[in-house]
């Protein structure tokens, strides 16, 4: 932002309840010719975004799961895989809050690590699944024809198989898995409705008359897709990518859960929760803990997509 | 084969490659251009058989109501008609000489924004929203000249400057939305010039704005034009501006040039019942106090045009003959043509 900026915008309060201001604040604002007080699509977002309870929520929650998964040492000083049999099955206490599992490892510690596996897995299923989503989302959507129905069709089919079905399918079939194969699998499984998705923006926005400008004025399909409808038709991908990011991370929990996912010694929630279903009774806490830190993260990423949403859809202002 | 130079103009001019100019060919020759749109209605003919030349330093407007088809001729010289459904059956539109339908497309874009550019009617729906206006031009620069950040920032600058938006060098970083309608048509402009095309094909473009500012802009073509003597396409069905800035006017009706001539031939003595009709909608101050002579109904569906002369349902001049026979366009001396069969009677009446 230029420092150019008029002076009702530089008195613009920082505060998170400024929501109210800023109404009175556009409507006495002209509706242009503002020299420098550079208003985009996402610069408007932030503000919105910046004072909207939902979104600071949800950002919370991203940070501090993401913080865990970068950094658990931050979290906890105990080491997840020191293990003394004599503590197994202990409840929590003051001292070792989440208890102890049948191993006799600091659950706590366990429950902090897991959130590495379950982000990263959320992230990069996601970050994949977008780029295919993109990639063949421009091609069918910009080029049509023939190219489209190939895609279309293959999407549609790929779209009918659900996703943890389809996961215990491929997965069961492998004899080795961990982070790559689940990963793998999770994208295989989640680029069709993104692509869907992505298709249908590049349609609206190829219509625009800056692309036909932009034709018009000598660029290349390729400029044309990544310069003009690229940023103008990501949006629904990446509010949907925040909330698949959530359910990713659950899908990534169901199958360790049900035992195709990931395979011990890894330490993830899915399969924390698992090694719990035996003893419900017995130590309701070796369910309930990883079940909540999966709950809140996410819920932290869906709530987050929603809040994007609202941000970022002009008409919902 | 030797390459032509003509009027040589920036050295940058000759850039499109493999291509050999024809010194003597007129800037833009548009011969019998036909334009079908195949929709799951039925087949659309847009354009009919358009033909029309355009000299250097030369502007001539295409006029008509919307649906003639004058905006589609301009999409299809320019390589910019979707295709499906748009297609080009035939005819040709040559740059210099050089058919611009016969080359592939890589060769093809490179006429475009460097040889010919466009502006737009809506140039907020022009200018892509996401990114600031000034950085929109100097992509021009980037891309095409392979200029660096700051020269290409320099130029775009002193292009702001030359369209007359005030302050180029702080407007540089708006956002589209952030200018006024006016100022985003100056900066379209800027950016259709940035590469010093010699063909400005301008659609509609002061229909978006109020009256002051329309006239603001159309000086600034006009100046501009004076400036680089590039030849200028001005689609419009605004007369008061076809009045003022064009030498040469063809009125297009249904899909076809129903007449042509100086602008000056044709706001004194009109040869075709149409281009009648559309001077007598217009309001002088003379009329005050009587109505206005509108055209009676509505313009045809191209779908199912009536037999004969398309115009011919709501012409007051139509005979018998003009319901069966489709009159051609008759060159009536004098640089003119009209597709009348009774346009020596219509001289008559306009006069």
């Amino acid at each position: 932002m230029s420092d150019l900026r008029r002076p009702e915008q530089v008195a613009e309060p920082d505060t998170e309840f400024a929501g109210h201001t800023e109404v009175a604040e556009e409507l006495v604002e002209p509706p242009q010719a503002d020299p420098a007080g550079t208003t985009s699509l996402w610069s408007d977002a932030w503000r919105e975004l910046r004072s909207s309870p939902l979104f600071l929520a949800s950002l919370a929650l991203v940070v501090l799961f993401g913080l865990m998964a970068a950094a658990p040492q931050l979290f906890t000083s105990a080491d997840p895989r020191s293990c003394v049999l004599s503590n197994s099955l202990q409840r929590p206490s003051a001292e070792h809050w989440f208890g102890f599992d049948l191993q006799g490892c600091d659950y706590y510690a366990r429950t902090v690590y897991g959130a590495r596996i379950s982000m990263s897995i959320g992230v990069t299923v996601i970050a994949f699944a977008a780029f295919v989503a993109i990639v063949l989302g421009s091609i069918a959507g910009y080029f049509g024809g023939v190219l489209d129905a190939v895609i279309a069709r293959i999407t549609d089919i790929w779209f009918a198989i659900p996703t943890i079905l389809g996961g215990i399918v491929i997965l069961s079939l492998l004899g080795n898995r961990g982070f790559f194969q689940v990963s793998l699998v999770l994208v295989i499984l989640g680029w069709p409705t993104m692509l869907r998705l992505y298709r249908s923006s590049v349609l609206s926005v190829k219509e625009m008359d800056y692309v036909e400008a932009a034709r018009a004025l000598g660029a290349s399909d390729f400029r044309i897709l990544t310069k003009h409808i690229l940023p103008n038709a990501i949006t629904p991908v990446i509010i949907y990518g925040a909330i698949s990011i959530g359910v990713i991370i659950s899908a990534e929990a169901a199958l360790s859960f049900l035992g195709v996912g990931l395979q011990l010694p890894a330490i993830s929630w899915g399969l924390m929760i698992s090694g719990a279903q035996t003893r419900i009774l017995q130590a309701p806490h070796l369910l309930l803990f990883p079940g909540l830190f999966l709950s809140l993260a996410v819920f932290g990423f869906i709530l987050m997509g929603d809040a994007l949403r609202d941000a970022l859809d002009p008409k919902g202002r | 084969m030797k390459r032509v130079v003509t009027d040589a103009g920036p050295a940058a001019r000759e850039s499109v490659e493999g291509v050999d100019f024809d010194p003597n060919a007129p800037l833009l020759e548009v011969t019998d251009l036909h334009v079908e749109f195949r929709t799951r209605a039925g087949v659309v003919k847009a354009n009919d058989g358009v033909s029309y030349q355009l000299g250097k330093g030369e502007t001539m407007a295409i006029v008509g109501e919307s649906g003639s088809g004058k905006t589609v001729s301009a999409q299809a010289v320019m390589g910019i008609i979707d295709t499906p459904p748009g297609y080009v059956t035939n005819g040709s539109a040559r740059f210099r000489g050089v058919d611009l339908f016969q080359l592939p497309e890589s060769e093809r874009r490179g006429f475009r924004g460097e040889k010919m550019a466009m502006i737009f009617q809506d140039a907020l729906s022009a200018l892509n929203p996401v990114f600031r206006v000034g950085w929109q031009i100097a992509e021009m620069y980037r891309q095409h000249r392979g200029a660096s950040k700051s020269e290409a920032r320099q130029k775009s600058i002193e292009l702001l400057d030359r369209v007359k938006i005030p302050g180029a060098k702080e407007r540089f970083d708006s956002y589209p939305h952030e200018f006024s309608g006016g100022m985003r048509q100056r900066a379209m402009i800027a950016m259709a010039l940035a590469l010093d095309p010699e063909v400005l094909i301008a659609d509609e473009p002061t229909t978006a704005l109020d009256v002051t500012v329309q006239a603001q802009i159309m000086k600034l073509l006009a100046d501009l034009q004076a400036e680089t003597g590039m030849g200028m396409i001005l689609i419009t069905h605004d007369l008061a501006v076809v009045a003022e800035v064009t030498d040469r006017a063809a009125v297009m009706y249904a899909g076809r040039i129903v007449e042509e001539g100086t602008t000056r031939q044709l706001f004194k003595g009109p040869l075709h019942p149409y281009t009648l009709g559309l001077m007598n909608s217009i309001a002088t101050p003379e009329q005050k106090g009587t109505s206005l002579i509108p055209i009676p109904g509505s313009p045809p569906d191209l779908l199912h045009l009536p037999t004969g002369c398309p115009f011919h349902p709501r012409c007051i001049y139509a005979q018998a003959v003009c319901a069966e026979v489709r009159p051609p366009l008759r060159d009536l001396g004098d640089h003119r043509t009209s597709a009348c069969h009774f346009a020596e009677e219509v001289a008559e009446v306009g006069r």
